[in-house]
C-alpha cells in the first residue's frame, strides 16, 4: 500500500486545495471589474481592491490618543468564494475594538447590490496561551460566490502609544490600492521605518494641516506573496513600514517615548523594578541552599539551580493586559510551579540572589522577527524574556520554560539574535546570542554489519548531542511503551530501506542535561544486500541524510533550520568467508561554504571500514546559497548509488 | 448538530406524577477532609488514575421540571514531567444552558502536603459562536508524585435519550465508579460495552431509583495504529426507558426519533418558502441530465459551492428562508435544505443517522441517541449515499468511517392521505474496491548508449477516495500548485527525477466518481540503475513508489480497521535492451493472499510474462475489507508488506554471452 498521498503536502498546501468547492453554471453575470482582475491575475482567488488604514494620533492633556480605521474591499475570483464566508477580527486590551461594519457585494443585473452582515459573535481566544485579553469577533459574509466582493470597515483604539500598528504593503493576495496614511498632531514626532520595501514604488507625501501633520504613503499592485515550507516570518519578507512615536511635545517639554533603545529599556526597567520585593519564601530558600550545597564553583552553582527550574517550573502562561510583561513573583511562582517565560526568568532571578549571585533580567525577540533594537525601539522588537548569567566573562542564556537545555545551549530559536540585558536602572546592554556550531548538534554512528544471504545484520552505538539531543529527549518524553519506542527508533535510526528492523535497544544517559544520549541497538534489514551467482552486491550507504537537505528548484524564498549540525557515520562490514572484495568505489570528499562532507572506504584484513560525515554550516540558506547546496548534495547522491561486489573467492577466473 | 433535533420532543409529560421531593445525592457530597491517597510505592508507571467517580441525578425541581445533576470526581497521580504538563490544566464542560454548581480542585503532594484552589482562580472563557462556555483552570503546586484532585457538579437540561459515559483510558485507573439516580418512576435501560461490567440495581436506596458500576481497577488500553481506539474502551450507555407514572415505555425508541426527525427535517412549507426552493432546485440543477444520478450530482456541487457551513447553533442557519436567501447554514440547517430541495425535485431518498465507527460502533438493538452523530441522505434507487455537511465528501462517496456500520433511516411513508416516516436500522455498506483504485502503468525503456539512464512513462489514475481529496477541487488548484501536485508524482519515485513532460487527464471536478482523475509524466533517470562491474542493476521496484513497512513489535490487541476499501492496480512494461538480459526475473514473483469464504479478501500478486523483447510485470494488491480481527494481523501484515518488498526488488541486466 503506499504511503497515503496526502502525506506529501504540507498542511498549508492543503488549504489550497482544499479551499472549497466547485463550478457553478454561468447563473450570474460577471462584472466588468471582475473581467479585468481575473484576466490579470488569473492564478488569484481574491484579490485585495482597496486596503486603507488611516491613523490618527492625538495628544490630549499630555497623553497620546491613537484611533485607527481600517478598509479593505476583496474581490473574489474563482468558486472558492464560499470558502471565504466566515471571518473574524482580533482584539484585546491594548487594542480596543471601536465600529465594525461588513458586507457582502454581489453583482446583481448590472451593478453590485449591499448585504449587511448583521450578527457579529464574541469570542475568547484560547489558542494563543492559557489566560489573555486577546479575543475574536466572528461574523460570516452572506451570499458570497464567484464574482462577489466583500468590505469591512472597522476601527480600533490603541491604548498604548508603544503599539501602533505596522502596516503591510503586500499580502498572501495581490492588492490594487493600498494607502496607509497617519495624521498626527505636529508636536509628536515619528520615525518610520521601511522593511523590505527596495523594490516597491512608494509614493509618499507629507503635509501640515491646521496643526497636524498627515503622512501618506500609497503604493498600487503589488503581487502576491506565496507561502513556502521553512520559509522565514512574513515580516522577513513582505514590504511594510513600522511607525514609531519617537518623542512628543507637551507644553514646550519634550517627553522622549521610543527615540531609541534606552526609552525602551526604561519602560520595560519600570515594569519589573518592582518585582520580588516579598520576603523570600523559607521553601525556596530552603531549596536554594540544598542545591547549592556542596557546589564549588558559581557554575556549579548556577546549573543546579537552572536544571532545577527546568524541571519543575512547568510551562503555563498568563498573558493578561501588561500581565504579558510583568514578570510573577518569584515567591508565587515556587509556591504554584508554574509560569511563563517571564516568571521562569523571574524565579532564577532569586534562585541566584538567594545564592548570592548576579542573574540579569534580559528581553529577547525570537529568530523570527526580523528586527533589531536599534531599528526598531518599541514591544514590537521582542517577544520573550530569559535570565542571563556571565561568569568569567561568558554570557549564559538561560530560558526555564524548556527542559533538557545545558547551561551552554541557549534555546535554539534565538540564536545570533541580540539580547537586551538589564544592568539596573539606566543600565542596559545588546549582545548578540551565539549560534551553536554544528559539531555541538551531532548524531555519531558506529555500526558493525555482517551478511547472512540477502539479509543484513548490524549492532550500533549511536551518540546524539546538542539540539538534536533535546528533539529526541522531546520526543521521548510523549512515549509511555516499550513497543512504541522501538517503533520510535525504527523510524529514527532507519538504515538502508524500511525492511530495518530494530531487535533490541539499551539507551545510556537518557534525559541527562549534560552527557550525550547513546543508544545501543541490534538491527537486521530483510534482503538488503543482492546476492548474484559468485557475487554479492551491496551499498554501504545505509544513512543518506545529506539528500534531506535538497531544496527544491523553483524555490522563492530562503530556507530556515532550526540549528546547524553533523553527523558521522561509520559501518564496518565483516566481509563474509570465502569472498573477497571485487570492487570498491571511489572515496568522495566536497565542501562549500556551507556544507563539508565525505564518504571514505578503506579496506582493513577482511574488514571494509566506511565512512560518511558531514557538517551542515548553515542556519539560513539564501537562493544562491541554495543552488550551491544542492549542487553539492546531487553530486553526495551519486555516490551514494555506488556499491561495493564481493566475490566468491575460487571463482575467480 | 442532531441534538437539536432531538431534544424537541413533544409528548413527554412528567408533571403527571404526584411524589415527595426526594434529597438530592449532591447535598451531602464532599471529598475527604484529610484525604489519604496511595499507590504501590515501587510503581514505573507515569500516571493512574485512584479514583473516578461519575454521578448523574436526574430530579424533578421545585416547578417540577426534569433537571439533570452530573458530578465528575477524579484523582490522579501524576509521575511524570509530561504528564504533569498534561493534566496541570483543566476545562471543565459547561454551556450556554448549564450552570455549574461546584467546583473544587486540589494538590496533595508526595509529603501529604494539601493545596486548595481558590475560587478566584477558576477562569472562565465564552463563544458566543457556538454557545459554549469554559471554565477552566491550573492546578498550582504539583511535583513529580504528586496527587491531583477536583470534583465539579453540573446542572443542565436533563440529556436521558441515550448517553455515553467512557471508562477506560490509556492508563490504569482504580474505584472506578458509576452511579444513576432518577425519580421513582422513571426507570433506565442500561448497556456495557468492551468489558465493562454490569450496571446494577441498587434496591437499598429508598424514595428514588439507584443503578451503579463499581469497577476496583482498570487497565490502560494502549492505542494501536489503524484502529478504532475510542470505540474499543470500556464504556456504558444508559437511556430512559419507561415512566410508571404515565405508563409510557420505549421512551428513547427508534421509533420515536424517526417521527422527531421527520417532522423537523420535512414541515409543511408556506407557499412563499416552496416558491423559494423551487426556484433554488431549478437553478441549482440546471444544464444537469435528467436522470436522478445527475440531478444529485448536480445538486450536491451546486450547494457546495454556493452554501457556507458555518460552525455552532443560531436559529438563522437553520431557517430554510435564511438559507436559501444568505446562502448560509449550520449543520442541522444544510440537510433542511437537501431535503426540501429533493423533495422538490421528487427524488426518492431517505434520511440517514449513524456514527462514527472510530468513535462508537452504532448498536442496532441497543436504541439510544449517542448512537445518531452524523447525517447523511440515501437514495435507495442508486444505492448511493451523499454527505450533506461534508465538503470533501461527493456523491456516492460519504466519509467512509460512517459506513462499514449500522444506521437508522428515516423514510416517508404515505398511507393514503396520511405521510408519515418510518424508521429502519439497516447496514450502511461500504463502498467496494473496485471503486476506489489506484492504477500505474509505466513503460520503460533504457538510453541505447547509456543504459544507466531510464526513460520512463507513467501513466497514473486515481478514482474513488483516492481521487477525492483533489478531483473535485481540481479547478481551484492554482496552476502552480497544480504543476507541483502533477511533478510530485514523479518525485516521489526518486526525488532527482527529471521530468520531461507532464500532463492531466479528465481534469474536470464534476467528473470525479464518472471517470478517473489521471496524471501522465514523462521521466527521465540514472536514479534507478547501479553499476556493478559489467552488470547494471535495476531498482525497478522503486518505480512504485515507497510502500509502507508494517512492524509489530508486540502482539496486536485491538482489530485493524481501514477507512476504506481499494485496489492497487501496477503494470510495468520494460523494454530489454539489445544484448542484454534479465538474469533474475523469477524474483519478481510475489503471491501473498488472504481468503475468507474462498473469496480472495486481502492480496498482493506480482508476476511477469516475456513477449517481444518486453517484460510486462503485474504487480496488484487488494484490500476488500475494512475490519479485520486481530488474529488475522499477521496476514494483513503480509500483504502489506509484500508491497514493501516488491518495492525494493531489483533486476539484474546482463550482457547476453
Amino acid at each position: 500500500m503506499e504511503k497515503f498521498i496526502l502525506r506529501r503536502l504540507s498542511s498549508r498546501k492543503l488549504l489550497f486545495f482544499i479551499v472549497a468547492l466547485t463550478t457553478c453554471t454561468g447563473y450570474s453575470q460577471y462584472s466588468p471589474e471582475f473581467d479585468t482582475y481575473k484576466t490579470k491575475y488569473p492564478n488569484a482567488k481574491l484579490v485585495r481592491l482597496n486596503q486603507e488604514t488611516a491613523i490618527e494620533v492625538g495628544l490630549k492633556n499630555g497623553e497620546i490618543e491613537i484611533l485607527q480605521h481600517f478598509v479593505e474591499e476583496d474581490l473574489y475570483l474563482d468558486e472558492s468564494a464560499t470558502y471565504n464566508s466566515g471571518q473574524d477580527l482580533s482584539f484585546s486590551a491594548f487594542f480596543e475594538m471601536q465600529e465594525v461594519e461588513a458586507y457582502s457585494l454581489n453583482f446583481e443585473r448590472g451593478k453590485y447590490r449591499e448585504y449587511k452582515v448583521e450578527n457579529y459573535k464574541e469570542k475568547d481566544d484560547l489558542d494563543r496561551s492559557f489566560y489573555d485579553d486577546a479575543k475574536s469577533l466572528n461574523f460570516i459574509y452572506p451570499k458570497l460566490e464567484k464574482g462577489s466582493k466583500t468590505k469591512l470597515v472597522y476601527s480600533e483604539k490603541v491604548k498604548n502609544p508603544r503599539f501602533l500598528s505596522p502596516f503591510f504593503f503586500a499580502d498572501f493576495t495581490p492588492i490594487v490600492n493600498n494607502k496607509f496614511t497617519i495624521t498626527a498632531d505636529k508636536n509628536i514626532n515619528f520615525e518610520f521605518r521601511k522593511f523590505n520595501t527596495d523594490s516597491l514604488e512608494i509614493i509618499f507625501s507629507e503635509e501640515e494641516k491646521r496643526g497636524n501633520k498627515i503622512y501618506t504613503w500609497e503604493v498600487k499592485n503589488t503581487e502576491e506573496y506565496d507561502y513556502e515550507s521553512q520559509a522565514p516570518n512574513y515580516k522577513s519578507i513582505l514590504p511594510h513600514i513600522i511607525p514609531i512615536i519617537t518623542s512628543y511635545n507637551n507644553n514646550g517639554q519634550t517627553v522622549n517615548l521610543q527615540n531609541d533603545v534606552a526609552d525602551l529599556y526604561d519602560w520595560y526597567y519600570s515594569l519589573v523594578e518592582n518585582i520580588n520585593k516579598e520576603e523570600d519564601d523559607e521553601g525556596l530558600v530552603k531549596l536554594v541552599n540544598d542545591l547549592t550545597a556542596g557546589k564549588e564553583s558559581d557554575f556549579e552553582k548556577v546549573k543546579a539551580i537552572y536544571y532545577w527550574t527546568q524541571n519543575n517550573i512547568k510551562y503555563i502562561d498568563f498573558e493578561y493586559a501588561l500581565g504579558g510583561f510583568i514578570p510573577r513573583e518569584a515567591n508565587d511562582v515556587y509556591q504554584k510551579k508554574y509560569g511563563d517565560c517571564k516568571d521562569n526568568s523571574s524565579i532564577l532571578l532569586k534562585m541566584l540572589s538567594i545564592a548570592g549571585l548576579q542573574g540579569n533580567l534580559t528581553w529577547i525577540g525570537t529568530r523570527d522577527i526580523p528586527y533589531s533594537y536599534s531599528e526598531v525601539p518599541t514591544p514590537m522588537v521582542d517577544n520573550h524574556m530569559i535570565l542571563s548569567f556571565t561568569d568569567q566573562e561568558k554570557t549564559y542564556f538561560l530560558d526555564a520554560t524548556g527542559r533538557f537545555m545545558p547551561m551552554d545551549l541557549p534555546s535554539s530559536f534565538i540564536q545570533g539574535k541580540e539580547a537586551l540585558i538589564s544592568e539596573g536602572k539606566g543600565k542596559f546592554r545588546i549582545q548578540e546570542v551565539p549560534v551553536i556550531p554544528a559539531k555541538r548538534n551531532a548524531i555519531v554512528d558506529t555500526t558493525h554489519i555482517t551478511l547472512a544471504g540477502d539479509a543484513l545484520e548490524g549492532k550500533s552505538r549511536t551518540k546524539i548531542s546538542g539540539y538534536y539531543k533535546l528533539d529526541y529527549f522531546h520526543n521521548l518524553e510523549n512515549i509511555s511503551t516499550a513497543s512504541k519506542n522501538q517503533e520510535f527508533y525504527n523510524a529514527m535510526f532507519q538504515k538502508g530501506n524500511n525492511k530495518f528492523l530494530i531487535k533490541d535497544f539499551s539507551e545510556s544517559n537518557k534525559y541527562s542535561y549534560d552527557e550525550n544520549f547513546v543508544v545501543d541497538y541490534n538491527f537486521g534489514i530483510d534482503g538488503y544486500a543482492k546476492n548474484f551467482g559468485e557475487e554479492i552486491y551491496l551499498n554501504l550507504n545505509l544513512n543518506k541524510e545529506l539528500s534531506f537537505f535538497k531544496t527544491e528548484d523553483d524555490r522563492k524564498h530562503e530556507i530556515e533550520y532550526d540549528y546547524k549540525s553533523a553527523y558521522n557515520y561509520t559501518t564496518i562490514l565483516e566481509i563474509p568467508e570465502g569472498y573477497e572484495l571485487e570492487y570498491l568505489p571511489e572515496n568522495v570528499q566536497l565542501s562549500n561554504d556551507y556544507v563539508t562532507a565525505s564518504i571514505n572506504y578503506t579496506r582493513d584484513n577482511n574488514q571494509i571500514i566506511y565512512n560518511h560525515k558531514a557538517d551542515l554550516n548553515f542556519l539560513t540558506l539564501d537562493l544562491k546559497q541554495q543552488k550551491e547546496v544542492n549542487t553539492l548534495i546531487k553530486e553526495m547522491d551519486k555516490a551514494y548509488q555506488e556499491i561495493i561486489i564481493l566475490k566468491k573467492i575460487n571463482s575467480k577466473s | 448538530m442532531i441534538k437539536n433535533i432531538l431534544s424537541i420532543s413533544f409528548f413527554f409529560l412528567f408533571t403527571l406524577i404526584v411524589q415527595a421531593q426526594s434529597e438530592s445525592f449532591f447535598n451531602s457530597y464532599n471529598w475527604d477532609k484529610n484525604p489519604e491517597y496511595s499507590v504501590n510505592p515501587d510503581s514505573t508507571e507515569t500516571i493512574i488514575e485512584v479514583k473516578n467517580k461519575v454521578v448523574t441525578e436526574f430530579l424533578f425541581d421545585k416547578e417540577d421540571d426534569l433537571v439533570e445533576f452530573t458530578m465528575e470526581h477524579r484523582v490522579l497521580w501524576l509521575n511524570s514531567d509530561e504528564k504533569i504538563e498534561s493534566f496541570n490544566k483543566v476545562y471543565l464542560p459547561y454551556s450556554l444552558t448549564s450552570e455549574l454548581l461546584v467546583n473544587k480542585a486540589r494538590v496533595i503532594t508526595k509529603d501529604g502536603v494539601v493545596k486548595e484552589l481558590n475560587d478566584s482562580k477558576i477562569l472562565l472563557a465564552t463563544d458566543e459562536e457556538t454557545g459554549r462556555k469554559y471554565k477552566y483552570f491550573a492546578f498550582e503546586g504539583i511535583e513529580k508524585g504528586s496527587f491531583i484532585e477536583y470534583y465539579y457538579v453540573v446542572k443542565q437540561n436533563p440529556s436521558y435519550r441515550g448517553k455515553r459515559v467512557t471508562f477506560q483510558s490509556s492508563f490504569k485507573k482504580e474505584n472506578v465508579e458509576f452511579d444513576l439516580f432518577a425519580p421513582s418512576n422513571l426507570v433506565f435501560k442500561f448497556k456495557s460495552y468492551n468489558g465493562a461490567p454490569e450496571v446494577e440495581q441498587d434496591t437499598l436506596t429508598e424514595d428514588k431509583l439507584h443503578w451503579k458500576l463499581r469497577m476496583s481497577e482498570l487497565e490502560g488500553l494502549e492505542e494501536e495504529e489503524l484502529a478504532a481506539y475510542d470505540a474499543s474502551k470500556a464504556f456504558i450507555v444508559y437511556k430512559l426507558d419507561k415512566n410508571l407514572a404515565g405508563n409510557v415505555s420505549g421512551i428513547s425508541s427508534y421509533g420515536n426519533v424517526s417521527q422527531n426527525i421527520y417532522a423537523y427535517y420535512y414541515p409543511e412549507h408556506s407557499k412563499r418558502t416552496q416558491k423559494s426552493i423551487d426556484k433554488f432546485a431549478s437553478e441549482a440543477t440546471k444544464g444537469a441530465e435528467k436522470t436522478e444520478e445527475a440531478l444529485v450530482r448536480k445538486l450536491e456541487f451546486y450547494i457546495k459551492t454556493n452554501v457556507y457551513i458555518a460552525d455552532g447553533g443560531g436559529e438563522e442557519l437553520e431557517d430554510l428562508d435564511k438559507i436559501l436567501d444568505q446562502k448560509v447554514a449550520n449543520g442541522t440547517g444544510i440537510v433542511k435544505l437537501y431535503a426540501a430541495v429533493l423533495k422538490s425535485l421528487e427524488i426518492p431518498h431517505e434520511v440517514v443517522f449513524t456514527s462514527n465507527r472510530q468513535n462508537i460502533k452504532f448498536d442496532k438493538v441497543f436504541e439510544a441517541n449517542n448512537f445518531l452523530t452524523d447525517c447523511m441522505l440515501y437514495f435507495p434507487n442508486t444505492g448511493a449515499y451523499i454527505s450533506p455537511e461534508e465538503n470533501s465528501s461527493r456523491y456516492g462517496f460519504p466519509p467512509a468511517y460512517l459506513t462499514d456500520n449500522y444506521g437508522l433511516f428515516v423514510k416517508e411513508v404515505t398511507v393514503g392521505d396520511f405521510t408519515s416516516a418510518v424508521g429502519e436500522i439497516k447496514y450502511i455498506e461500504p463502498v467496494s474496491a473496485d471503486q476506489t483504485i489506484d492504477k500505474m502503468t509505466i513503460d520503460v525503456d533504457f538510453e541505447e548508449n547509456d543504459l544507466s539512464t531510464t526513460n520512463i512513462k507513467l501513466d497514473r489514475a486515481l478514482s474513488g477516495y483516492y481521487g477525492m481529496f483533489i478531483h473535485p477541487f481540481i479547478h481551484l488548484v492554482k496552476e502552480e500548485d497544480l504543476d507541483n501536485f502533477v511533478e510530485s508524482f514523479g518525485k516521489r519515485l526518486n526525488e532527482n527525477v527529471e521530468i520531461i513532460d507532464k500532463k492531466l487527464v479528465n481534469d474536470d471536478p464534476e467528473l470525479f466518481g464518472i471517470k478517473p482523475l489521471k496524471l501522465v509524466l514523462d521521466i527521465k533517470s540514472n536514479a534507478f540503475i547501479e553499476k556493478a562491474g559489467n552488470r547494471y542493476l535495476f531498482k525497478v521496484g522503486e518505480l512504485i513508489g515507497q510502500q509502507i513497512q508494517l512492524y509489530q513489535e508486540k502482539e496486536r490487541v485491538l482489530p485493524l480497521e481501514n477507512e476504506f476499501k481499494r485496489s492497487y492496480y501496477r503494470n510495468i512494461n520494460i523494454e530489454v535492451p539489445a544484448g542484454y538480459r534479465f538474469a533474475n526475473l523469477d524474483d519478481i514473483n510475489i503471491d501473498k493472499e488472504y481468503s475468507k469464504d474462498r473469496e480472495e479478501i486481502l492480496s498482493f500478486k506480482s508476476f511477469y510474462n516475456v513477449e517481444d523483447g518486453i517484460v510486462h510485470i503485474t504487480a496488484d494488491e487488494h484490500y476488500r475489507i475494512n475490519i479485520i480481527e486481530s488474529e488475522r494481523y499477521e496476514e494483513y501484515r503480509d500483504v502489506i508488506n509484500s508491497a514493501a518488498d516488491f518495492n525494493k526488488l531489483t533486476l539484474i541486466l546482463e550482457p547476453v554471452e
